[in-house]
């Protein structure tokens, strides 16, 4: 469930109910009501007899979070893993050598300084360091996660990314009906897009960057001007 | 020849390099600040459990002097108890207020000082640092005249002919004056006064805030365009 | 800058191929300059300049001070250009790195000791008094192109600057307020504009993400109608960030409309033919004479908007 109020920090909230969790952007201090803390929408999500509340707002800088899908680059190499870099200037995260498919004492991941990692939050205190994974711990098995070859990466807002992330868009069902390509899209506003040929990964690249700052009709009338002359697949 | 506006004229992330930002014209004043954060903190500033706040103040033409340190003293002062700094500890924010346009001369330091502690709000807002409530500035001349008339938002000539210049800045929580978060003077005055500004500081900070609230509201539908 | 654009080599080779092609990220040819977006504020002396991303302030002031001792009859001109983190959070607050410091010496040497501003002019009293020319560069946005950016909007805010106006009577200076007499435009000789090359060696581009190293040397692919003498480089024009953080060389020529070359920067980096340095020479001139067509212009409509209510245009020009 959706408002189309704003909210800003520190407003109060109409009643929540006693059995709501509260997420990203409410805080609550001990023997106080939960405010607001970003500006956004409120949001609630219903779950049986317990809901969530969470503030969506919209931003630049990530902050770690367990659990979020995020592209970073490898900017070092220590003797039990690598350092990631998820954004310029933001701290680096841990990714331990063997949080890949198959890998073990004797197989080690090679990823040289500069390589583009897809993959998964693991452990984000905010007293520690964040710590990610390149494979599904649970199974064992890639999921997807691991090293993106070729392809650009390009960096949108966070909640642009979070919505072709959970929600889709027409936008991307457009470009997928006019040419194939690969996206992997990461929590931290990175969109990593791979096609058959570099102008239309080029082209691909802008139609994402600046539907943005497009309504959903206007990015879909977007793709077919950029796109079109391209052959269908 | 200098452009007044009575009303501020207010809008958000209008730099693309940095996470949050503002340009906030009120008056003959007009700064831009930006906001960058919480991102990584070099070890000598880290502070275990709080956020690092950053500031910085640069004047519209030379160099910084004890002036723009003053002006980043007192933004601290409006600002640290806001900003809910144990969210992101060991962290950095960013906070960097360019004045374009100062509006006084450098013998005062009010009108710069409300305009740099409004934009910084629209600002931090902007990049999502987390914030208990919204920052509200003004700024007060009392005129050396025989009643000794408040002006509210004073203008450059107002500033001249004043005994006393002061700066007001509560938090607004829920669309009312919570707290009162910073009062500087300068000058001459009476205890009454001080009494009065306060009071009348409500009034400038109530227009202030309407027009921070609606430059926001714009700034969250226009995140969401594609909603 | 102190902390380095971290790019991914998937980036990296992506940019590099396409300049391979001749294409560039936002569309331009590679020896295309940004479109130059340049405004006047309110007050006199205020420039700003957009170059894509790029974003300054320009703020030209003036005050009477004394002149340096050695140089009695000239007044003085100072530049500050220090780079805030308010133009990316990868430079720091106040404290400038080495290539901070470089860009600093290439726009004084671009503009100051170009002699671009004539300092004799300034002079009130000789050895006594003189008016002290400062520019102040704010940096807004960061996307490449810095020197070029500030070359243009200190020398666009230069011309558009007007000092009150001064007297001598008898011992004393008296300076003449705005309202009192119409104030003075400082006295410009020439133009000067920079235009930075980067060029990239292709030879260097890795074949894949597994090895960034395994670049055959002197394969001699050539760049695709790109007239450089040196076959294995691609000359880009107006870098952006990304563009910056992967050449592998510049070179920055200061050039005015009368074909004066007034500087040709090249710290470091691969060598360049001397025939290619013509070359560059040669598009440098012509970028010049767009962009100073294009502030004159901007000037021009300034100028007649601020004289939109006067019957006669007023001026403190003389004919020389």
């Amino acid at each position: 469930m959706t408002e189309s109020t704003v909210i800003l920090p520190g407003d109060t909230l109409i009643d929540l109910g006693d059995a709501t969790t509260l997420g990203p952007g409410l805080f609550q201090a001990p023997l106080s009501k939960p405010v607001p803390v970003k500006a956004g929408y409120l949001m609630r999500k219903e779950k049986g007899h317990t809901g969530s509340v969470y503030i969506e707002s919209n931003s630049r800088r990530y902050v770690p979070s367990v659990k979020d899908h995020v592209i970073g680059v490898v900017v070092g190499r220590q003797t039990e893993g690598f350092r990631v870099l998820l954004q310029d200037a933001s701290p680096s995260v841990r990714l331990g050598q063997f949080a890949f498919e198959n890998a073990n004492k004797k197989n080690r991941p090679n990823l040289p300084v500069g390589a583009l990692v897809y993959g998964r939050i693991t452990m984000a205190d905010k007293d520690i360091e964040a710590e990610m994974e390149c494979y599904d711990s649970n199974t064992g098995k890639a999921a997807g996660f691991g090293e993106l070859k070729g392809g650009y990466v390009v960096q949108v807002s966070l909640a642009y990314a979070r919505k072709l992330l959970f929600e889709g868009s027409p936008l991307l069902s457009a470009i997928g009906d006019i040419v194939p390509f690969e996206i992997a899209i990461g929590m931290n506003g990175k969109i990593w897009i791979d096609a058959p040929d570099n102008t239309t990964i080029f082209k691909i690249a802008q139609c994402i960057e600046k539907s943005e700052t497009l309504s959903e009709h206007e990015s879909v009338d977007l793709v077919s001007k950029l796109l079109s002359g391209k052959k269908t697949k | 020849m200098t452009v007044t506006s009575t009303k501020p004229i207010a809008s958000t992330g209008i730099l693309p390099s940095v996470d949050g930002s503002a340009e906030w014209n009120y008056g003959q004043t007009k700064v831009i600040c930006s906001v960058s954060g919480p991102m990584e903190v070099k070890i000598r500033d880290e502070i275990p459990n709080a956020t690092t706040l950053e500031l910085v103040v640069r004047p519209v033409a030379g160099l910084s002097t004890t002036r723009e340190t003053l002006i980043e003293d007192r933004l601290y002062c409006a600002l640290s108890s806001v900003v809910l700094r144990h969210i992101h500890p060991r962290s950095l924010v960013q906070i960097v207020v360019q004045v374009m346009e100062a509006g006084e001369s450098s013998k005062f330091v009010c009108r710069e000082l409300a305009a740099s502690i409004n934009s910084s709000n629209l600002a931090l807002v902007d990049a999502g640092v987390p914030l208990q409530g919204l920052v509200v500035a003004t700024s007060i001349a009392i005129l050396n005249d025989d009643k000794h008339s408040l002006i509210v938002e004073p203008s450059h000539q107002d500033l001249e002919a004043s005994v006393s210049s002061h700066v007001v800045a509560y938090e607004f929580v829920d669309k009312e004056p919570q707290r009162l978060l910073l009062c500087e003077s300068t000058g001459q005055f009476s205890e009454e006064e001080v009494y009065e500004v306060l009071e009348r500081a409500l009034e400038g900070c109530n227009t202030v805030y309407q027009s921070v609230r609606g430059t926001l509201e714009q700034k969250v539908s226009k995140d969401f365009v594609w909603r | 800058m102190p902390k380095r654009k971290d790019i991914s080599l998937n980036e990296r080779q992506f940019i590099l191929s396409l300049l391979k092609d001749s294409q560039r990220l936002d569309g331009r040819a590679i020896d295309q300059f940004r479109k130059v977006d340049l405004k006047f504020g309110d007050s006199l002396g205020h420039a700003e300049v957009q170059l894509g991303k790029t974003r300054l302030v320009v703020r030209v002031s003036a005050e009477v001070s004394k002149p340096y001792e050695d140089r009695p009859y000239e007044g003085t001109f100072i530049i500050t250009t220090d780079v805030s983190s308010m133009a990316s959070p990868l430079f720091e607050n106040n404290r400038s790195s080495d290539d901070e410091m470089l860009m600093t010496r290439l726009i004084e040497k671009a503009i100051r000791r170009s002699n671009a501003l004539d300092l004799e002019s300034l002079c009130i009293v000789a050895g006594k008094s003189c008016w002290m020319i400062r520019a102040d560069v704010h940096y807004l946005s960061y996307d490449g192109g810095l020197v070029d950016a500030s070359c243009i909007g200190v020398i666009a805010a230069l011309m558009h600057f007007r000092r009150p106006d001064t007297s001598i009577d008898g011992d004393q200076t008296i300076i003449h307020s705005v309202e009192e007499r119409v104030p003075v435009p400082l006295s410009i000789l020439h133009v000067p504009i920079c235009v930075t090359f980067s060029f990239f060696k292709v030879d260097e581009v890795p074949s894949s993400t597994e090895n960034p190293v395994a670049a055959i040397p002197g394969s001699g692919q050539s760049a695709n109608g790109v007239p450089t003498a040196d076959d294995s480089a691609i000359l880009v024009i107006d870098a952006t960030a990304q563009e910056e953080a992967l050449r592998h060389s510049e070179l920055t020529i200061t050039i005015n409309k009368n074909r004066d070359i007034c500087q040709i920067a090249k710290p470091g980096g691969y060598s360049v033919e001397a025939l290619t340095i013509l070359e560059c020479a040669n598009k440098a001139y012509k970028i010049a004479t767009n962009i100073t067509d294009l502030i004159y212009r901007r000037l021009k409509e300034d100028e007649s908007k601020r004289n939109a209510g006067n019957l006669v245009p007023l001026t403190a020009e003389n004919e020389r």
